[in-house]
């Protein structure tokens, strides 16, 4: 390095006599950063950046070094100069170059000559370099898809801070363009950078040539060559998320032009404008997506219908913003609207705008639930690699759907339990909460009269929510697909693993939101509940009560009772309880397996108590099962919820 | 620091112990690891298809060559340009024998030397596995691989064994001999 930079300081001396001519990067950055200049050339910066960006390989690291001598360069002029230059580089070259200057080596050169102490008034340059590292630091540092690579950056901006120098405040709106866009990619595109990434790192860490850059390297090349493919990210899905986040805001300007009366304005800029350009933008995408899927017939008639969806309402806002609110609606109504359809066929397999939402409470929904189940099971499993966020997903999905607290959900999932089995199960409380008419009427508006737009249930969800985020296509399952039948699962409830408490947190901690004030079912607490949890092959009953040595806890009594004539074996039930509370096992599972017709033959009882403080009395409790079993040999697994009860 | 760096490979220069990088590439199973494990550790080893590459450096004559060996198969070629840059000289290994995936080799060694961070490379190919009966001769070798066709490059083409060594040294004498002789490299 120190060899390299001698060199370039060299030629900036004495030109290039005995040494090679300077390649055309190198000339165009010499005549970018010539102290003739008045101002930067932009144009010539920017052919630098498309010239590292055609040439690749290298030509990042070359112009980086480059770049960054010229900024130690002794004439201040030509120092702004380089440092304009490098903005733009860093700007429109992406992670090859983001690679190069997070390098050590450049980072050292480029404060090279900051004094140690902070000097009272910095230098116009040195503003302008602390400015650089800081708008790093809040950009690529934070959300580039890569960031692990860029560490020194903000080893230097703490180096740096702890020395004592402040850095200026950077203007997020110029710093934006750093961020990664939310453009849609077709899965083509995003594999395409994913391999452009993947070089830019190869070279750079055959460059470096240190044993553990080497051993990276020959990792990194076992995984670009396919030779390993655990890392290997599924495109496809990942597609199918971000028209997923399309739709959503589609669904959102939608919403949004329904609530514009006659007199409202629109003006440039605002959430419609924004909105209706991110669809429009979207629009070619989705069509190239449908080229490439064109061996995948379902995928394209779903990319196509959403493409048309997308075009309606993003007609509907041009007229609007027209102020023809008449058109507006004609193209409203004209429109098929897919719920209408939807809502005959019975959701599962269709893909709408609409019908993730205004099915969102009816029962007919939870017919898809049982086999959306295993899907969800599949989605838990999934574990969330932080490439597809999409376990968090899943979780997020399902709270800001419903985004009603507790008892709401719990009322779609009576209902679900109910679909289910057999209609015995009638014993749980009747869903009473403030929230719970609110879900039913959602699906008596969506059912009862034919919406003149296609969302009027989702306004209504959208007072208490924003919309929700987009769902996770399952891994294995066709991602597309998963695209038409997000709905079935984005009200499912998710099976509570286990060792409870800590895994679902996330999607429970809404339970303390609950106001306390909220009416509990009965105003006079029983002092035992019975509940039929579940009904199928398997029935599963809980007593629960108080009992006399553990007063402050409500204890749980498990039966399990085989209905099939066969038997029932490997028997594992687990038990999951909201955040706030601990689960005590107090005896065993009984045993793993049942005789055919054997009745309670398995028990299993538990305390809940509050985390933490066993003097306080446990009032009211929800859980969540999961039960799996073998009928023959026929493995089963369920899973259910138990809406809130109190025992007095 | 910085000072002291470059003075000490001035003086390297001065006195012609130098650093070479050096990028053995060809096709799969033509011997590449055998050749590099061989001039390492003298040692004739059983290798496996390399999924990735091998670096190892050793001196030869009071040159420390720098050697890289990149995996040969399909899926690992288009990997190969990221070791270009900084080459001084290409080992192109064939296999003689085969006969049947000479014109294979010889798309790949014009694609690597047409190469913009190739162009001022030293060539030296070996002619591998002439232990073998069905083994083309170099005049053979040459000729299948169009290496007249090369303008403006110095190469060399050397029989070899990488199993028991022979050719080996004879290859890298010749290396190190156009080396000396080449006026400025392009790397450090």
């Amino acid at each position: 390095m120190e060899a390299a930079s001698a060199r370039y300081a060299a030629r900036d001396r004495w030109g290039e006599t005995g040494y090679p001519p300077p390649s055309q990067l190198h000339r165009f950055i010499q005549a970018a950063c010539s102290a003739e200049n008045y101002e930067p050339n932009l144009a010539l910066n920017l052919e630098i950046s498309d010239l590292i960006n055609a040439k690749k390989g290298s030509t990042p690291r070359e112009a980086a070094v480059a770049i960054v001598n010229l900024v130690n360069h002794r004439n201040p002029n030509v120092s702004l100069l380089a440092l304009n230059l490098l903005d733009i580089c860093v700007k429109n070259c992406g992670y090859p170059f983001h690679l190069q200057i997070s390098t050590k080596e450049f980072l050292n050169e480029l404060v090279r000559r900051f004094p140690e102490r902070p000097p009272i008034r910095p230098t116009r340059v040195q503003l302008k370099i602390l400015e650089a590292i800081e708008e790093w630091r809040g950009t690529i540092c934070e959300t580039s898809r890569y960031k692990e690579d860029l560490g020194f950056i903000r080893d230097m901006h703490r180096l740096l801070s702890y020395k004592g120098y402040t850095f200026p405040e950077v203007r997020r709106e110029d710093a934006a363009v750093l961020n990664p866009s939310d453009n849609l990619k077709s899965a083509e595109e995003m594999e395409e950078e994913e391999r452009e990434a993947q070089s830019a790192k190869l070279q750079e860490l055959i460059r470096r040539g240190t044993p553990e850059d080497l051993r990276e390297a020959n990792q990194l090349m076992k995984v670009m060559a396919g030779y390993d493919t655990r890392t290997k990210v599924d495109y496809r899905a990942k597609a199918a998320e971000d028209v997923g986040k399309i739709q959503q805001k589609a669904r959102l300007l939608e919403e949004r032009l329904q609530e514009f009366k006659p007199g409202d304005k629109m003006a440039d800029g605002d959430v419609f404008s924004e909105l209706a350009a991110a669809l429009s933008s979207a629009q070619p995408k989705i069509q190239k997506m449908c080229e490439e899927e064109s061996d995948d017939h379902e995928a394209v008639a779903k990319l196509l219908e959403i493409n048309d969806s997308i075009h309606r309402t993003v007609e509907r806002y041009k007229l609007l913003k027209k102020g023809d609110i008449e058109a507006a609606k004609q193209i409203a109504m004209g429109a098929p609207i897919p719920a209408s359809s939807a809502s005959k066929k019975g959701a599962a397999n269709e893909l709408s705008l609409i019908d993730l939402d205004d099915t969102n409470g009816t029962a007919s929904q939870f017919a898809s639930q049982t086999a959306g189940l295993e899907n969800d099971l599949l989605g838990l499993s999934l574990g969330g690699p932080p490439s597809y966020g999409q376990a968090g997903g899943i979780a997020l999905g399902f709270g800001a759907n419903t985004n009603i607290p507790g008892p709401a959900l719990l009322s779609s999932v009576t209902q679900s339990n109910r679909a289910k089995g057999p209609p015995g199960s009638n014993t749980s409380p009747p869903p009473a909460s403030p929230f719970s008419n609110f879900n039913s009427y959602v699906s008596a508006q969506a059912q009862g009269s034919q919406p003149t737009t296609p969302q009027p249930p989702l306004s209504m969800m959208s007072a208490f929510s924003p919309p929700p985020p987009s769902n996770a296509p399952l891994a294995g399952a066709d991602p597309f697909t998963a695209l038409g039948s997000r709905s079935s699962y984005s009200s499912t409830p998710i099976p509570a693993p286990a060792p409870a408490a800590a895994n679902d947190d996330d999607e429970w901690s809404f339970s303390s939101a609950l106001p306390p004030e909220a009416p509990p079912p009965q105003p006079q607490h029983p002092k035992e509940q019975r509940v039929v949890a579940s009904n199928t092959n398997l029935k599963i009953e809980l007593v629960a009560n108080r009992s006399l040595d553990a007063a402050a806890a409500i204890s749980l009594l498990f039966m399990f009772t085989n209905n099939t004539a066969q038997p029932v074996t490997d028997l594992h039930f687990q038990l999951a309880v909201t955040k706030g509370y601990e689960l005590q096992l107090v005896s065993l599972q009984s045993g793993r397996s049942l005789a055919p017709k054997q009745s309670r033959g398995v028990t299993q009882a538990n305390h809940v108590w509050h985390a933490g403080d066993r003097s306080k009395k446990v009032e009211a409790i929800k859980l969540r099962w999961r039960a799996s079993y073998k009928v023959g040999t026929e493995v089963k697994m369920e899973t259910g919820e138990i809406p809130e009860f109190s025992i007095a | 620091m910085g000072a002291t760096l470059s003075i000490s490979s001035l003086l390297g220069k001065l006195f012609g112990s130098r650093e070479v990088r050096i990028l053995m590439l060809g096709l799969d199973a033509a011997g590449k690891t055998t050749i590099l494990y061989k001039l390492k550790l003298n040692q004739t080893m059983t290798t496996i298809p390399t999924v990735g590459f091998n670096v190892e450096s050793f001196t030869f004559k009071n040159i420390k060559f720098n050697m890289w060996d990149v995996g040969g198969q399909d899926k690992i070629r288009p990997l190969w340009r990221h070791y270009y840059s900084g080459t001084q000289a290409l080992i192109f290994v064939v296999d003689s024998s085969d006969s049947t995936r000479m014109e294979e080799a010889r798309t790949e060694l014009h694609r690597i030397i047409n190469d913009r961070e190739m162009r001022d490379c030293l060539l030296l190919v070996f002619a591998n596995k002439q232990d073998l009966d069905s083994a083309m001769k170099p005049l053979e070798v040459t000729e299948k691989l169009q290496l007249a066709k090369l303008k403006d490059k110095l190469w060399y083409v050397q029989p070899s064994v990488a199993v028991n060594g022979d050719g080996l040294a004879e290859g890298f004498d010749w290396l190190s001999r156009s080396l000396k002789n080449m006026p400025k490299t392009g790397g450090k």
